[in-house]
């Protein structure tokens, strides 16, 4: 550690979604905290989001607990925080066209409601009445999921931030950690592009650039990433008579769930349909997905295009809508389908979250998670199952 | 995917001399661009034909174009430039008239021109008000008045062209008024003029239009607001001190139906941004550009850029770049010896310093002053396309968004048509005047970031991108 290192309690690395969420927390707990990420904050993949608070993709086995316990969170989150951050309550419908899907979308249904989560089949029949604008033809029926919302991604992690630097927390834009400062078998703190930092405990909220960290310290961080594409289109509002173009839910396909069985994730650019509504009209069309190590934000024309035709394909009606820009960003996520999500064996002082399934919907709950760790060495979750240690080789 | 050695996007002088160089050397060309026929706006023939000066220049430039065999696209508006996924150059995409389609080249010459700076002020979005550009396409292009009462404000030489071809159009122009005092400061541009003859001439026949029409040209004013129910009724104007700060205890009211505004020109950089150019910030623009060694290429390979869409500085100066960067291709693709090129660039070496020194004079000189900048209030529309105000703005700044993106993200602003083209450089400097007191404050600008830049850079239908294979 250099003599002229910045000190503070806590140093949370990434300021998106989570790293707003846990940084802000440890302020509010009154530790003298920092928020580092190698560009803006907020940052990272968050910047990219839909904003969809969703427990439909949610890991069967070991996470309905935590999603459960995390999407009751939303009730008097605005409160809490002091401001809008555009919450409301959506439906979302996965949609099945395949007897595999209904399937493989029954099961998970009947395991989602004994866990108190609502879930339903419905058949293509009811759909004319629940998503007006859905073309049905290909469709056998849905997974309908009353239960869900959306925020505003901006609105929600400015909130953070912003009751954050109320309880005194900096913010360190454009400090890319480079290493960590480590001492003994305790983290002590991070060198970064720009100045260096001390603290007791580092949180890495670093998304899919944690393995790149990981390959930094000479370790094997054992999480990958989908770069993920998706559009905006102009508000169907202003073009068209309001009730015309409206989503009552958030839409996307079963085949999310089928491709992930059929495990041919690096097949080229293809295209999952993904389609949401923004409170203000603008549809979010998506998305095309390719594993790559690509961790920039640059869109490709053919991942724009196919997006455009599986969107297409169910929504016929918005083919005239005009997009106002696309995006890519670096989703992160583990071949089990768990969150890296707790202390990091062997080394104090340094606590690991990222690779969720959803984040919006996590993101409350982790920074209640960490401040509890922060401040009774200690978490009332049992993490056993997220632990990063699973995936962390050395040398 | 059709696949050429070069694309060049923009048929304006710049655009024109770089796919005539190119292809007058062997280089397979495409060229680009937006508008019904090459010349872009500084040709830009009127429904009966160009007349004077520039009709001649303008002949000599597409002759040679012809000549030259170059593969033309109009009405094209270029919306995406990619990594061509074979990694042997850059895709394409355009808009047409019929739908989109796209090209693949291994080498790509940026020459997109410019749009005008804007500076808001109470009732700018009124309709009545347009630009000086906007202004030359209506009456370049279609031979259309914007009204009949018209106060031109704003800075710089470009004003003087639009009134006076204003007047010789039949309108009433009620007063020129130019924002910048001049100074001493400008007797050190004077060598500046060396060379500029027909540049002088051109300024002298609109000097001569606006005396004999009696058009009052009023040095150190400026528009402060327009006013109307529904389109502009006055013009509320009051002299400016040097940085452009408004007395208006001096204000005057004029009756007009037309305000024409023009601060000057800002490059049209879009396209580079989304290629990942590198871009530098530049004080006189108050915003970025991007970055160019002397043969006119980026920081990314195959990338060049000419003409006022690096950098401002008219038509003489795009068309000596545009012809460097044409050359340079051909070079680069083995279609000129390295001594063919060399005489090229040394031949176009004097005009291209000469050029740039009147451009930086230009710069120094009709620079808006950053008093200018505070003339909007609260329920002044700064991002035009969604209707977000600077009361809208300075709220999230003041709750902590310090960079243009934040307040992207938190308003909306810049997230609709025209992707922030107008109001990132406003933005940055209501960033830059909370947190450093002034709208031209270097260090403020620069750390409030400009905006990311994203295909498609105009908006297409759902349908037009799902048609492209």
């Amino acid at each position: 550690m250099t003599p002229s290192a910045r000190r503070f309690d806590a140093l949370v690395v990434g300021g998106g979604y989570i790293g707003c969420s846990v940084a802000s927390a440890l302020a509010v707990a009154g530790l003298t905290t920092a928020l580092l990420d190698r560009g803006p904050i907020p940052g990272g993949a968050s910047r990219a989001n839909y904003g969809n608070i969703q427990v439909q993709d949610a890991e069967l086995d070991h996470s309905l607990p935590m999603v459960n316990a995390a999407r009751r969170r939303f009730d008097g989150l605005e409160e809490e925080l002091g401001r809008s951050v555009g919450y409301r309550r959506v439906g979302n419908l996965l949609l099945i066209e395949t007897e595999r899907q209904w399937a493989l979308m029954a099961a998970r249904v009947e395991r989602l409601r004994a866990a108190g989560i609502a879930a339903e089949m419905v058949p293509a029949g009811r759909l004319a009445e629940l998503e007006p604008l859905l073309d049905r033809r290909s469709l056998l029926g849905a997974c309908y999921h009353t239960d869900e919302g959306q925020v505003s991604p901006f609105a929600f992690m400015a909130a953070y931030l912003q009751r954050g630097r109320r309880h005194g927390l900096a913010l360190f834009p454009d400090n890319e950690v480079v290493s960590l400062d480590v001492q003994g078998d305790r983290v002590c703190g991070v060198e970064t592009s720009g100045d260096d930092f001390s603290a007791g405990v580092v949180i890495l909220a670093m998304g899919a650039w944690t393995p790149a960290l990981g390959r930094a310290l000479g370790c094997t961080w054992g999480s990958r990433h989908v770069h993920g594409q998706a559009l905006v289109t102009e508000s169907f509002s202003r073009r068209q008579s309001p009730s015309d173009g409206v989503l009552h839910n958030h839409l996307s396909s079963a085949a999310f769930f089928d491709s992930m069985h059929d495990g041919d994730p690096d097949a080229g650019a293809s295209a999952v349909f993904a389609v949401s509504q923004t409170a203000d009209g603008h549809f979010l069309l998506g998305e095309a997905g390719v594993i790559t190590d690509d961790l920039g934000s640059g869109a490709t024309l053919r991942g724009q295009a196919v997006v455009a035709r599986e969107v297409l394909r169910f929504l016929p009606s918005i083919a005239g809508l005009r997009i106002l820009r696309g995006w890519a960003a670096p989703v992160a996520f583990t071949d089990d389908g768990l969150p890296l999500l707790g202390p990091v064996a062997g080394l104090g002082g340094l606590f690991m979250a990222a690779a969720f399934k959803s984040t919006v919907v996590i993101t409350p709950w982790v920074g209640d998670l960490v401040a509890e760790w922060v401040s009774t060495g200690r978490t009332s979750m049992d993490l056993t199952a997220f632990a990063p240690d699973r995936v962390i080789g050395h040398g | 995917m059709t696949r050429y050695e070069l694309a060049v996007v923009g048929a304006g002088p710049g655009g024109i001399a770089a796919a005539t160089a190119a292809s007058a050397a062997g280089v397979a060309t495409i060229l680009l661009d937006s508008q019904p026929q090459p010349g872009g706006q500084y040709y830009r023939a009127s429904a009966d034909g160009p007349v004077g000066r520039r009709a001649t220049q303008r002949s000599a430039a597409l002759a040679g174009l012809a000549d030259a065999k170059v593969d033309i696209i109009n009405n094209a508006l270029v919306w995406g430039i990619f990594p061509d996924p074979g990694g042997a150059g850059w895709e394409l995409a355009f808009d047409t008239p019929t739908g989109s389609e796209a090209i693949t080249a291994n080498t790509v010459i940026l020459a997109t021109g410019a749009y005008d700076r804007s500076i808001p002020f109470p009732g700018w979005t009124l309709p009545g008000v347009l630009t000086a550009g906007a202004v030359q396409t209506l009456l370049k292009g279609s031979r259309v008045l914007p009204g009949k009462r018209v106060l031109l404000s704003g800075t710089g030489p470009l004003q003087l062209a639009a009134a006076a071809e204003l007047t010789q159009a039949g309108a009433e122009v009620v007063a020129v008024l130019e924002a910048a005092r001049f100074t001493w400061r400008a007797v050190r541009h004077l060598g500046a003029l060396q060379g500029q003859g027909s540049r002088i001439a051109e300024g002298w026949d609109y000097v001569r239009t606006l005396r004999s029409a009696r058009v009052p040209v009023r040095v150190g004013w400026s528009v402060i607001a327009a006013r109307g129910a529904s389109e502009v009724e006055e013009a509320v104007i009051c002299p400016v001190d040097a940085a452009g700060r408004p007395n208006d205890h001096a204000a005057e009211t004029l009756a007009v139906d037309t305000i024409v505004v023009g601060y000057g020109l800002l490059p049209s950089s879009g396209l580079a941004r989304l290629a990942g150019c590198a871009e530098e910030f530049r004080p006189e623009l108050g915003g970025y550009a991007p970055q160019r060694d002397a043969r006119m290429e980026t920081s990314r390979r195959g990338v060049y850029a000419a003409g006022d869409g690096a950098s401002i500085g008219g038509a003489a100066l795009a068309e000596v770049e545009g012809a460097i960067a044409g050359t340079a291709v051909a070079e680069r693709l083995g279609k000129l010896s390295q001594k063919a090129a060399r005489e090229v660039f040394d031949h176009h070496a004097p005009v291209l310093a000469r050029e740039r020194r009147f451009g930086r004079m230009l710069g120094a000189l009709f620079t808006p002053g950053p008093g200018l900048y505070t003339l909007a209030d609260d329920d002044t529309v700064i991002c035009r396309c969604e209707g977000v105000t600077l009361g809208d703005i300075r709220r999230v700044v003041r709750d902590g968004a310090l960079t243009v993106n934040e307040v992207k993200g938190l308003t909306r602003a810049g997230m609709g048509d025209c992707q922030g083209r107008v109001c990132e450089a406003l933005i940055a400097g209501i960033i830059a005047i909370e947190t450093a007191g002034r709208a031209d404050d270097s260090a403020a600008l620069q750390a409030a970031g400009r905006f990311t830049a994203r295909a498609p850079q105009h908006p297409i239908s759902v349908a037009d991108l799902a048609a492209l294979e």
